[in-house]
């Protein structure tokens, strides 16, 4: 089970979206990191056929996947961001329905339609019309349309979008229990979800792949960059204005900040240990600025 | 396969737009068979509402048959002698006679007036007094077999209501299409349903089916409404062989086709049903290249009504004739016979000939635009 991108690039109206992307996925877990309009949905949407990239190729298995296209769709499972249900539809038949577009036999549609509904905590919901599910109802029957045809390649775009923190802990374990022999790829704001359940993250750049590696290692590349301080009031300004804070905490000594910085940012500042956090602000340091 | 056209078709009947847009349908419906049924000059052209009706039943009962110039000084004989009777309180209109009246009637003299100063005079004009047009001066078609005479206003209200309800059934066609494709594109779906493993072939086939399926089920319980009220209306279906030469309400004298009343329906019909399928396909084509249903609508009105503007700058020539194909010129039955019949309006030299070229026309553009909406789903990329 091998997937391999080629030297992918997109480009809108001479604009390139994708420069030149290329990597390979073994069954696992990966972690998609990016800003707004870093190039993630518009590479997922290529890996799931619905875009065309302008060059390079994906091949499934040493197959190039446009070759046959219906093939590799069977195998797919994709929750797109940002789409509208069928509000007068209900979430059993919405199920039932994306079922029948993958091509599942109508028994065992109902019977895995039930099995997902009951794994993402819809059993109850699931008569009711989805114009009566919240944002959070709605994000978990996604997810759970995604893996009806348990897909051997799974595409989850902000899947944790309008999740609570329940639901996402739930998510989290769902795909873990769901991963083995899968290549899932999800992306996501909320770089905690990646940290705990991606076993590899790749990020993705103003349409480039920047790094990738395990959480760990992709910290460890910038150890020595994150430092805190605790700074003056009068000073505040300044420093936020010069660098990348990702924390700020008020004390009664001062203001403690995280800044992410090549060079020691303060003559007080010491160096701590950095997170993912600090990784994802470290790469999108300009999106952060503005 | 079957399971997607199910849901394809409670997509579209769950639609808000639907809904509403079947609710208006349904008061525009009635409202069209009571004008045009209930509230027809026939029916209100007596004292009380229906004594118009039933003077034309009378009348026509004694006017039925063989449509002969002696036929027709009966008919008219029997009509003066009415109009001038005291006993006759003159109030309700017959409507039958004074279309017959009007054609054969000399058009020198002002036969009315002429018989309200007899009255006046205590005196009476028969029908010998008056110089009736000849049928053959007329230029009524002829045929192996003589054509008749008989039931003819109630069968121009129905075809005046079927006029109707083909513009309601094309705008609730529109509705019903315009929302197909679009609905799915502006609510962001496709990109899901593209990347399924049906969702760039048997959905569309699924969606085209659907619509159409809607579309025709809508078509014919119209059509049945409509004939259920004829029914009723007409007190049956008297008049249905009755030769369309004879419908002088219609005054389609020279129309060169041996075709009774009925047969004329049954064919307008056909034809609407085909023009309908072509509307599908066209509405389908544009639901397919739009993002909202809101425009997709207003396009495909706007390509409904276009032919009929662009008619008043092209008056002759073979733009004329081309546009003269498309449903919204040649809807009207009296269009429709007179359209297609005539060497100067149409492409080919025969009615017959017209039809069917029309009608494959019209087909091979349902075909044409579904295997287009099918390729561009199949090769459709999300931007």
């Amino acid at each position: 089970m091998l997937l391999e991108l080629h030297n992918i690039t997109k480009k809108y109206d001479n604009a390139a979206v994708l420069h030149d992307v290329s990597f390979t996925l073994k069954p696992g877990v990966y972690g998609l990191l990016g800003s707004n309009g870093s190039g993630k949905t518009t590479l997922f949407r290529i890996i799931c056929g619905v875009t065309k990239q302008n060059t390079g190729t994906i091949t499934y298995n040493q197959r190039d996947i446009h070759s046959n296209p219906d093939a590799f769709r069977s195998i797919l499972g994709f929750l797109p961001q940002d789409f509208s249900y069928y509000p007068d539809f209900t979430g059993m038949k919405f199920m039932l329905y994306i079922a029948a577009l993958k091509g599942i036999n109508k028994k065992i549609a109902k019977k895995r339609c039930l099995e997902l509904l009951e794994l993402v905590g819809l059993e109850d919901m699931k008569n009711k019309k989805i114009r009566k599910y919240s944002g959070g109802m709605k994000q978990r029957l996604g997810i759970a349309q995604a893996m009806i045809n348990d897909p051997e390649v799974l595409i989850l775009d902000e899947p944790t979008v309008g999740l609570d923190p329940k639901e996402r802990v739930r998510f989290r374990n769902l795909i873990s229990s769901f991963s083995e022999n899968k290549i899932i790829i999800l992306s996501t704001h909320i770089v905690s979800d990646v940290e705990y359940i991606a076993d590899e993250i790749l990020v993705l750049n103003q349409g480039r792949l920047e790094n990738r590696g395990a959480s760990a290692e992709l910290v460890n590349t910038i150890s020595g960059d994150v430092w805190e301080s605790v700074v003056e009031a009068s000073k505040l300004d300044e420093i936020l204005a010069d660098y990348v804070i990702s924390n700020q905490k008020h004390t009664a000594n001062g203001t403690v900040l995280r800044i992410i910085s090549k060079e020691k940012p303060t003559p007080n500042a010491q160096q701590v240990q950095p997170t993912l956090e600090d990784l994802y602000l470290y790469y999108f340091r300009e999106d952060a600025n503005k | 396969m079957r399971t997607l056209v199910k849901y394809e078709i409670e997509k579209i009947i769950q639609s808000k737009s639907f809904i509403g847009g079947m609710l208006v349908s349904l008061v525009v419906l009635a409202g069209i068979l009571f004008i045009g049924f209930y509230y027809s000059q026939l029916h209100i052209s007596g004292e009380k509402i229906g004594d118009g009706t039933e003077l034309y039943h009378e009348v026509v009962k004694e006017s039925t048959g063989e449509f002969t110039d002696q036929k027709v000084k009966d008919i008219l004989s029997v009509y003066i002698d009415r109009y001038q009777s005291k006993e006759s309180d003159n109030k309700t209109f017959d409507l039958f006679s004074w279309q017959i009246g009007d054609t054969f009637f000399p058009k020198d003299i002002d036969i009315y007036l002429t018989m309200n100063e007899a009255i006046a005079q205590n005196n009476k004009m028969t029908i010998d007094e008056i110089n009736l047009k000849a049928i053959e001066d007329l230029g009524f078609t002829a045929f192996d077999a003589p054509l008749t005479i008989g039931s003819y206003v109630t069968w121009y209200d129905l075809y005046k209501v079927n006029d109707q309800l083909f513009i309601l059934i094309s705008i609730i066609t529109i509705l019903i299409c315009s929302i197909v494709f679009s609905s799915d594109a502006s609510r962001n779906l496709n990109q899901l349903l593209l990347s399924t493993k049906f969702g760039r072939n048997q959905l569309t086939v699924s969606k085209i089916i659907a619509a159409t399926c809607i579309s025709t089920f809508v078509f014919l319980f119209i059509q049945i409404v409509s004939v259920v009220c004829f029914y009723v209306y007409n007190s049956g279906f008297g008049g249905w062989d009755i030769s369309i030469q004879t419908n002088f309400s219609l005054k389609l004298f020279t129309f060169p086709v041996e075709f009774n009343q009925l047969q004329v329906f049954l064919l307008v019909v056909a034809f609407h049903f085909v023009s309908m399928l072509s509307i599908v396909g066209i509405t389908l084509f544009v639901s397919s290249i739009t993002r909202s249903p809101f425009s997709s609508l207003v396009i495909s009105l706007g390509l409904f009504f276009l032919p009929k503007a662009l008619t008043e700058f092209f008056k002759r020539g073979i733009i004329y004739k081309l546009l003269n194909l498309f449903p919204i010129n040649n809807y009207s039955i009296y269009n429709f016979l007179s359209l297609l019949s005539s060497k100067r309006d149409f492409l080919l030299n025969s009615f017959i000939q017209n039809v069917v070229f029309t009608m494959i026309v019209l087909l091979i553009a349902k075909v044409v635009l579904d295997i287009m909406v099918y390729w561009r789903m199949k090769n459709n990329q999300i931007a």
